[in-house]
C-alpha cells in the first residue's frame, strides 16, 4: 500500500464549474416513473449538469483557472506545473494538459501532463502534484480535475445516464516550508477493470465497423462501443470492501484521531454506497457533506466540488483538517488527510 | 448441507427488509427478479443487506446465478466464517 505524506504544500485556492444546462432525473423517461423515484432515493441525484454542443473539460477548465489564477492574484509566469485528470480529453494524443498551458499563457517553464483516471483522480492528483511541489523547485501549480462524462454515455443507457454530469475543478497548490503535511494511502486493483470502462477506441480494440453500432445489452440499457459500461453492482461492492479499510489504514497509520477530523469529502457516486461507508466509519452525518444532488457524479471533480460547494463559508472561520476519500474506475482508490487554511474558495462557476 | 431453517427464515425476512414498502411476498423459494419491484437499484439494497448483516461479498455473477431468495441464501452462506 502506498502510504505517505508530502510537506510543505498548501492548497491556495479553490475553483469548479459545471455547465448552466441543468438536467433533472424526475424527467429521465427512458425508466418508470416508479423506476425514477427508487434510481433518485438510492443515488441521491435530484439533477445533473450537460454541457451543451462542443464544450469539452479544455473549454471549462479554461474558463475555471483563468478566474482562480486572477483571484489569487498570480503571475501566470509564476505557474510552473499543469496537471489534468481526465477520462475525456480533446484528443487521444497529445495530452489536454499541454494544450490548456498553451491557452492560459503559462510559460515554457511550466510542466504539463495529463493522468488517465476519474473517481480516484482528485486524491491521486494531488499526491502528485504535491510531491513535485514539495521540494521547493516548483512553487506555483495547478491540479485540474474534469470530465465530460455525457460525451460518451448513451442517453438510452438507464446503468449510466442519469448518473453522470459534467464539470471541471482547479486547485492552486503553493510551497509553503508551514503548511501542515498532506497525507496519502493510495490503492488499485486491475482486475476491477471491466467494472467502469469504455471498450473500443484505445489500441487493444480500435475503432471499427461495429464501435458505432447501438446494442440493446438488455431492456433499458442501450449503447455502442465507444460509450461507458458501469458495473453499478459490482462498484458498488467493491466500495463496501475497500473504502473503509483504506480509511482506517491512514488513520491508523498516521495516528489520526478521527473525531479530530472536521468534515470528511467522499467521492460522490451513490448516496446509499456512501451512507454505507459512512456509516462502518462510524462518522456522522453532519460531518459527511453531499454535493451529489444537484451535481451528480463529476468524476473526478466531486470531491472539489463537495468542498466549494458545501464547505467554502465554513473554511471561511479557520483552518479545517478534511479526509478526501475517491474510490472507482480502474479499480482505483485512495484517501487523504489535509488541512484548509486561508484557502481561497470561489463560488461554483456556470459555464454558458 | 442443510440450511438451519431458522437461519434461512431470517434471510428471508432480511431481505424483504431490504424492499422498503413492498406488497409482495417472500418465500424461500420466491423468485425475486420476477418481482414487480425487482430492478438493478433494488438489487443495491439487497447487496446492501447481505454486507450490513452477513459481512460477505455478493457480486453481479453470483446475482446472476441466482433465480430463487434459498439460492442467494445458499451462497451467503458458504461464504459466512
Amino acid at each position: 500500500m502506498a502510504i505517505f505524506e508530502v510537506n510543505n504544500v498548501k492548497i491556495a485556492g479553490l475553483s469548479a464549474i459545471v455547465p448552466a444546462n441543468e438536467l433533472f432525473n424526475r424527467d429521465y423517461d427512458c425508466i418508470s416513473e416508479a423506476e425514477r423515484e427508487l434510481l433518485i432515493k438510492t443515488t441521491g441525484i435530484v439533477s445533473r449538469r450537460i454541457v451543451k454542443g462542443d464544450e469539452t473539460v479544455l473549454d471549462l477548465s479554461y474558463e475555471a483557472a483563468e478566474k482562480l489564477i486572477a483571484k489569487l492574484s498570480w503571475e501566470k509566469s509564476e505557474i510552473e506545473l499543469l496537471i489534468l485528470v481526465t477520462q475525456s480529453p480533446d484528443y487521444i494524443i497529445p495530452a489536454t494538459s499541454i494544450i490548456l498551458q498553451e491557452k492560459l499563457g503559462l510559460g515554457k517553464n511550466c510542466l504539463a501532463f495529463d493522468v488517465n483516471l476519474g473517481c480516484s483522480g482528485y486524491v491521486y492528483g494531488l499526491s502528485v502534484a504535491a510531491s513535485m511541489i514539495s521540494s521547493g523547485r516548483i512553487k506555483k501549480g495547478l491540479l485540474v480535475v474534469g470530465d465530460v462524462s455525457s460525451k460518451g454515455i448513451n442517453i438510452k443507457d438507464k446503468s449510466s445516464a442519469p448518473l453522470f454530469s459534467d464539470a471541471a475543478a482547479i486547485t492552486a497548490l503553493e510551497f509553503d516550508e508551514s503548511a501542515e503535511p498532506i497525507k496519502f494511502s493510495l490503492q488499485s486493483d486491475g482486475k476491477g477493470y471491466e467494472a467502469i470502462m469504455i471498450p473500443d477506441g484505445g489500441i487493444r480494440n480500435p475503432i471499427n465497423e461495429s464501435t458505432l453500432v447501438e446494442v440493446e445489452i438488455e431492456k433499458g440499457i442501450v449503447r455502442n462501443r465507444r460509450q461507458l459500461i458501469l458495473n453499478g453492482l459490482d462498484i458498488f461492492n467493491f466500495s463496501l470492501r475497500e473504502v473503509a479499510p483504506n480509511i482506517e489504514t491512514l488513520l491508523q497509520h498516521f495516528l489520526i484521531d478521527k473525531d479530530s477530523v472536521d468534515y470528511w469529502v467522499f467521492h460522490q457516486a451513490n448516496f446509499l454506497m456512501n451512507e454505507m461507508v459512512r456509516k462502518k466509519i462510524k462518522l456522522p452525518a453532519e460531518k459527511v457533506p453531499y454535493s451529489l444532488g444537484k451535481y451528480g457524479n463529476t468524476s473526478s471533480a466531486t470531491i472539489p466540488i463537495t468542498i466549494v460547494n458545501n464547505l467554502a463559508e465554513e473554511l471561511e472561520s479557520g483552518p479545517k483538517k478534511l479526509v478526501l476519500s475517491g474510490f472507482g474506475v480502474g479499480l482505483s482508490w485512495g484517501s487523504c488527510l489535509l488541512t484548509l487554511n486561508k484557502t481561497v474558495i470561489l463560488p461554483i462557476i456556470e459555464s454558458k | 448441507m442443510s440450511m438451519p431453517q431458522s437461519d434461512l427464515n431470517t434471510f428471508v425476512s432480511n431481505f424483504k427488509a431490504a424492499f422498503e414498502g413492498t406488497a409482495s411476498v417472500f418465500e424461500h423459494g420466491t423468485r425475486f427478479k420476477e418481482l414487480p419491484e425487482w430492478n438493478s437499484m433494488q438489487a443495491l439494497y439487497v447487496v446492501g443487506m447481505i454486507d450490513a448483516e452477513y459481512n460477505v461479498e455478493f457480486n453481479s455473477a453470483d446475482l446472476k446465478s441466482c433465480t430463487t431468495i434459498e439460492e442467494v441464501f445458499a451462497i451467503v452462506q458458504s461464504r459466512t466464517k
